[in-house]
């Protein structure tokens, strides 16, 4: 009745089990922290278009985000391009002269072209597409 | 003494279980936070009118219609014959490109017409939208 030393025994041989299955977690959980990239900044409503296209280039470029609805967003917030410009330069800063667009693949002509005539009339020479390459590309 | 024993075997056994779950809650989230997508990026000029009319080389004006269907200086191409008619024609990198896009056209559809283009080193594109009847005649 007071002989403890089975109960004793029985978690010390069930933690020895479940050893290597902490390691495992470990390893994974390392993996995941360097191999991936957090992915919580972007929209997940935005399935950017695949292409061969270069890799993505500076991180602090400014991103706008435009939807398959024609809905266009900045940091999150729905703007239109002349409001986005006004509040950039509200904060005192100069307009970009290159500007990157998530936009949706399948968004329609009649709603990027407007933001692309848009930004030509505020005078940004340079539009970068954010794409993606999964290897499905003509 | 005894006691003092007794102790010492009780802070050895420090359990970790906790800790397990702890790196299980930690694993799930960065499972589900963490994006494997290597994005690209598609970079391109954007031309004034008057620029492009300036530009001393070749010009090429091409129609990209709904369903992918376009037209090349008033030949019917598709995706893949544009690469090769491009390839034939060998088109310096200063020739100025009009590419009048359907309103319906899918960005992805673009992507790929530009792409063709980008690839041979044609990167004076004019992204416009196409005109009402030459649309309507593209879709018949």
């Amino acid at each position: 009745m007071f002989d403890l030393q089975p109960e004793n025994r029985k978690p010390a041989h069930l933690e020895g089990n479940i050893l290597p299955v902490i390691n495992m977690t470990f390893l994974l959980l390392l993996f995941f922290i360097v191999v991936g990239t957090f992915s919580e900044s972007l929209n997940r409503d935005i399935s950017p278009p695949q292409s061969l296209s270069e890799a993505l280039g500076e991180a602090s470029a400014v991103e706008l985000e435009l939807t398959r609805e024609g809905r266009l967003l900045w940091e999150g917030e729905e703007t239109t391009v002349p409001a986005w410009a006004e509040g950039f330069r509200a904060e005192g800063m100069a307009l970009p002269e290159k500007i990157r667009l998530r936009a949706d693949a399948n968004t329609p002509a009649a709603q990027f072209i407007p933001v692309l005539e848009d930004l030509k009339f505020l005078r940004v020479a340079r539009v970068s597409l954010v794409t993606v390459n999964d290897g499905n590309v003509l | 003494m005894l006691l003092q024993a007794h102790h010492k075997k009780t802070l050895r056994r420090i359990s970790i279980t906790p800790l397990a779950d702890l790196v299980f809650i930690l694993l799930v989230f960065f499972i589900l936070e963490t994006s494997f997508t290597e994005f690209r990026e598609l970079a391109f000029n954007v031309p004034e009118e008057k620029e492009t009319a300036a530009s001393a080389g070749e010009s090429l004006s091409i129609q990209l219609f709904e369903g992918g269907q376009l037209w090349v200086q008033g030949m019917s191409l598709g995706l893949v014959a544009l690469g090769d008619y491009l390839d034939d024609k060998q088109y310096g990198a200063d020739t100025a490109i009009a590419l009048e896009v359907h309103h319906r056209v899918p960005l992805q559809l673009l992507v790929n017409t530009m792409d063709q283009l980008q690839r041979r080193d044609l990167e004076k594109i004019r992204i416009l939208p196409l005109d009402k009847g030459r649309a309507e005649g593209g879709d018949g």
